[in-house]
């Protein structure tokens, strides 16, 4: 696994060209996606075309952006003009945008390198990337074991060193949770500091953009590449940089400890996380004991407020404008029937009837009204929580990465995103750290919370802990390119 | 919790055929989900708060060149003349042209 | 019967309410759309801020209370003129609420509600196929719901008239029906004389013209008046209004009403207006045809009529007002406008755009003489004539002489002229009866066709007779 900045040196120091380790890239991609299904398309043209470009202003003694030239994966659910978006779904297996999304248009400005687009959870709803109609990514460090989701083949990428870094989208914790599988870094910004215009949508007021990474610096240089206010997206306001204002400072820091997320943690867990309480202790932070009683409530309030608003967003596909379009049909009504049982999968599908049901007339009150009253409840609760503390520590997943084809039901599988969704619930910037590893030798991830627009904040008690600890919790899965 | 009546209704309002679905297992699922999502009867939440609200600045209303209609159309199953197509009835393979 | 009215009001703005798409019409299909109106994947809607100026305006003239936070819903149903399967509305919490139209009679109407939302794009069916254009996707239109305060076909259309009127003069939609910038449904019941039960109602769509909506009213009326004499129910229904046929018919196929599923639209913050900006549009709010009219009358003395019609049109009122500011009398350039011009100018389209060959400075300067007393009415009223057949103003159909008068020679001329010629009255006169004099005018008046100012005229003949 190679660093955004370790291989910027290279490419500057001229050590290689823009389109050599491209090509590394694009190879390495090809030799191990049969294993890692990391990758549902892999884009050579676009990856040599901006190669090309870079090589060109190096050549011409330009003075480059920071991700110029770094090849990276972009999940499958943000618009590429001209290149498939699929959603890894059969409903849009053949669709191709007729425009970029903001983010993605962005970095080809500055000259990023797409290797591909990153596999995920079929329309973002998952938590192993196992929904995918392409089959699930795989973890690079056990590939019995999946990558995680929904951005799991963002992750599975970057951990198998066939990409630099990944821009994932979080909704309940899709970056989050496969970078703690993975033993990545993941940032799910602030709502509203990454556009989501061309961010196919799954549930609107929940969903961001942010970066996988393999180290906190990286996580930091993404964001900041990202951050920008659309005017395309009213929802999106824009973030401060944090690049020059990260730091490894963390004396007087108050860490929060709220018990709540800390309840029935298999014990490698639980010890990895004592053991970052007390690394912060160490380092002369003060851990402030918070109470959260509202975490019982988060995920039954995400699952119905996320599905309500994605049986909404994916009302639209019925095969007339766009994507899939049934063969035989009855009538009208049938053609549009048809075309989306035959396109989505069962978990979409499940979804959809859910959101439906929570928003029809007679159970709008008792479940979505409800729901939206208990997320301001959430939301004004982590308010005070900031009054005592800077930022929460908790671990990412109660679970490491699970086996493939685990077969765990619906609610089962939600329970494991139960430290990431409160999160999305009250829009609130998250990163998940690596830091332990289970008796398989399986990566535990630590999250970090914080207040609206404090990226600074966590990722610089990131950095502490990560810098801190000598990078012990990174794990090289030995795959892909190293530079 | 969730009978088949009600199903069959959620499947027409959502648009999604049940034909060749498990729907007993489909019931179960939604049923179990339901269960859980319903705890949130029990919690109690704060009152609405009518803070002041901030302005949003709004888009001025200058024209923007649209796509041209070849784009808007391309990823269309079918298309004639300009236009979107949508059929009224079976469509190729269909049993009634059987 | 008891109606009430949905109407809905395109509004003219130059792009759509969330994208920045023309709003032009016609073009070839789908030529005026983008991603956002086409709900493609990903795609994000941004409100025009000229919608909600444009809403507000039409409620502050509409004497509605403005929201100045309000909200937008969705509203989910599936059909193919709408891309996103719901439509970006507002449900509970509408940008404008109980305002009212005066007709008339007095009475008003009242408005329950006037809120944004995005227009559907278009159909057309043929055969096994349907055809779906967007350049109308996305458009914007408020939609103005009455109570049902309507009595009858004619108040129907009185209504309509004066919205219509309110709605072009705040300048804010074109409002034409046949056009499709002013849509109606009607919601109509019967309720037995004398009692406040509301009988059911059915809703009439597919109106094209204020004709449509008095004949279907009609038509429903009576349709429900025979269910309910023989003893039947009125069933609850959306009928469609054949013109053809001048009949309702139900709309066969439409689905049972629909679970919109409304809830909040999560891409777009609430809609906030500073007290600032709601002064300034209630400050920039343009004078009703109803305050126009009133003004009119009581203002400037113009009869009640001729103020109906001249306040109705927005351009014909400002001809108005240029021409009456030139003129001592605006009760005349009001007359002679309504008596002449408008039984040239006879269509709507003609008077709303109000273009005639003369213009208001043109009419201004006739008037001027006339008050002057340069001109006879009657002389003022031929020239006016002349000036509308050909466009020229009216020195070109007045003589020096006309224009200068007489000059007292030679209207004393013709006074002496006028004595000897009229030994009768002249006799009466000096006999103490005065009013004979006008006979003696009248002949000076006749013999100089009109070109004497009658008031000199007047005078020089008491001199004459008297002296």
């Amino acid at each position: 696994m190679n660093s955004i900045s370790k291989t910027r040196e290279r490419l500057l120091k001229r050590e290689l060209s823009c389109a050599e380790l491209t090509e590394m890239y694009l190879a390495a991609a090809r030799r191990e996606n049969g294993d890692l299904s990391a990758y549902t398309l892999i884009t050579d043209e676009e990856a040599r075309r901006a190669a090309a470009e870079v090589d060109a202003r190096l050549a011409r003694g330009e003075k480059l952006p920071p991700l110029a030239g770094i090849p990276f994966v972009l999940k499958d659910n943000i618009s590429t003009k001209d290149i498939k978006t699929t959603c890894a779904s059969r409903m849009l297996e053949d669709y191709v945008p007729i425009y970029d999304a903001f983010v993605w248009s962005g970095l080809k400005e500055q000259g990023a390198v797409m290797c591909g687009k990153g596999n995920m959870d079929e329309f973002a709803m998952g938590s192993t990337c196992e929904t995918s109609y392409f089959g699930g990514a795989k973890n690079p460090h056990d590939l019995t074991r999946v990558a995680g989701g929904s951005s799991g083949g963002a992750a599975s990428a970057v951990a198998g060193g066939v990409a630099v870094y990944g821009i994932g989208s979080d909704t309940g914790g899709s970056i989050r949770q496969p970078a703690s599988f993975c033993g990545l870094v993941g940032l799910k910004p602030t709502y509203g500091a990454v556009s989501r215009n061309g961010l196919i949508a799954y549930a609107s007021s929940f969903d961001q953009i942010g970066p996988i990474t393999t180290c906190v610096e990286d996580a930091a240089t993404v964001f900041d590449a990202i951050c920008r206010k659309d005017p395309a997206d009213m929802t999106s306001r824009g973030a401060e940089r944090v690049s020059g204002r990260l730091h490894s400072d963390v004396r007087g820091l108050r860490v929060g400890v709220a018990k709540e997320f800390f309840e029935n943690l298999p014990a490698e867990i639980a010890s990895a996380m004592e053991r970052a309480l007390d690394f912060y202790k160490r380092a002369g932070a003060e851990l402030v004991e918070i109470a959260f009683p509202m975490l019982r409530y988060c995920l039954p309030v995400y699952y119905i407020l996320a599905c309500a608003e994605a049986s909404s967003n994916l009302g639209r596909y019925d095969g007339l404008r766009y994507g899939h379009r049934a063969e035989t049909f009855d009538d009208l009504d049938d053609l549009i029937c048809r075309t989306r049982s035959e396109g989505f999968g069962q978990e979409v599908r499940r979804r959809i009837i859910l959101g439906t049901y929570v928003l029809s007339a007679g159970y709008y009150d008792a479940y979505y009204n409800k729901a939206q009253a208990l997320r301001r409840t959430i939301k004004n609760r982590f308010r005070e929580i900031f009054t005592k503390c800077d930022l929460l520590l908790t671990p990412t997943v109660p679970v490491t990465a699970l086996k493939c084809g685990a077969g765990l039901s619906p609610v089962e599988t939600y329970q494991t995103d139960i430290c990431t969704v409160s999160v999305n619930i009250a829009g609130l910037p998250a990163v998940s750290v690596p830091c332990g590893f289970d008796g398989a030798g399986l990566p535990v991830g630590m999250q970090l919370i914080g207040d609206k627009f404090t990226e600074a904040r966590i990722l610089s008690a990131a950095l502490a802990f990560e810098s801190g600890t000598g990078g012990a919790y990174l794990k090289d899965s030995g795959r892909g390119v190293s530079l | 919790m969730v009978d088949h009546e009600e199903l069959r209704k959620l499947a027409a309002l959502a648009k999604l055929s049940l034909d060749g679905v498990d729907e007993e297992a489909l019931i179960r699922d939604i049923s179990e989900i339901l269960e859980f999502a319903r705890t949130v009867e029990g919690a109690e939440a704060d009152p609405a708060d009518e803070t002041a609200m901030e302005p949003w600045p709004l888009r001025e209303d200058i024209v923007a060149p649209s796509f041209d209609s070849e784009s808007v159309l391309k990823n269309a199953g079918e298309t004639r003349d300009g236009y979107y197509v949508a059929r009224k009835m079976g469509g190729p393979l269909s049993e009634q042209h059987q | 019967m008891v109606i009430g009215l949905e109407t809905h009001v395109e509004l003219a703005t130059k792009t759509k309410i969330f994208c920045s798409c023309s709003t032009e019409f016609g073009g070839e299909p789908n030529t005026h759309c983008c991603p956002v109106c086409t709900g493609q994947p990903g795609s994000l809607p941004v409100m025009n801020e000229r919608v909600v100026e444009y809403a507000v305006t039409a409620g502050l003239a509409t004497n509605c209370q403005v929201n100045r936070v309000s909200k937008m819903d969705r509203k989910h149903y599936v059909y193919p003129d709408l891309p996103k399967a719901y439509q970006i509305s507002q449900y509970d919490v509408p940008i404008c609420e109980h305002g009212y139209i005066e007709l008339d009679s007095g009475k008003k109407v009242r408005i329950t509600r006037i809120h944004m939302e995005e227009d559907a794009g278009k159909l057309v069916h043929l055969g096994e196929e349907i055809l779906i254009d967007y350049n109308r996707g996305g458009v914007p239109l408020i939609e103005i719901v009455t109570e049902p305060d309507i009595r009858s076909g004619e108040e129907a259309v009185e209504y309509l008239e004066k919205l219509q009127g309110i709605m072009r003069t705040a300048g804010v939609s074109d409002c034409r029906m046949q056009e499709g910038s002013l849509r109606c449904d009607v919601n109509l019941s019967l309720r037995r004389a004398g009692t406040e039960e509301l009988g059911t109602r059915t809703e009439v769509k597919n109106l094209n013209s204020f004709t449509a909506v008095l004949t279907a009213i009609n038509y429903e009326a009576q349709r429900q008046r025979d269910i309910l004499e023989k003893g039947g129910h009125v069933v609850q229904e959306t009928l469609h209004f054949d013109s053809d046929t001048g009949t309702t018919v139900n709309m066969r196929g439409k689905e049972n009403a629909d679970d919109y599923r409304y809830f909040p639209e999560p891409d777009i913050i609430n809609i906030v207006l500073r007290q600032d900006a709601l002064e300034r549009l209630k400050a920039r709010l343009p004078e009703m045809p109803a305050q126009k009219c009133r003004r009119y009358v009581g203002e400037l003395g113009v009869a009640e009529a001729d103020a109906k019609l001249l306040s109705k049109y927005k351009a014909v009122s400002d001809y108005f007002e240029r021409a009456a500011a030139m003129t001592e009398s605006p009760r005349t350039a009001a007359a002679f406008m309504v008596t002449q011009m408008f039984s040239r100018i006879t269509t709507e389209a003609e008077r709303e755009s109000w273009d005639p060959p003369v213009t208001s400075e043109m009419l201004g300067e006739l008037l001027k003489l006339l008050d002057g007393g340069k001109v006879s009415r009657n002389v003022a009223k031929r020239v006016f004539d002349e000036m509308l057949d050909t466009g020229k103003p009216c020195t070109a159909f007045l003589s020096k002489e006309d224009l200068e008068g007489l000059d007292e020679a030679a209207l004393t001329s013709m006074c002496r002229d006028a004595i000897a010629q009229n030994e009768k009255s002249v006799s009466d006169y000096k006999a103490g009866k005065e009013k004979a004099i006008k006979a003696i005018l009248g002949s000076v008046m006749r013999a100089s066709r009109g070109r004497a100012n009658a008031i000199e005229a007047e005078r020089i003949l008491k001199e004459l007779l008297n002296g």
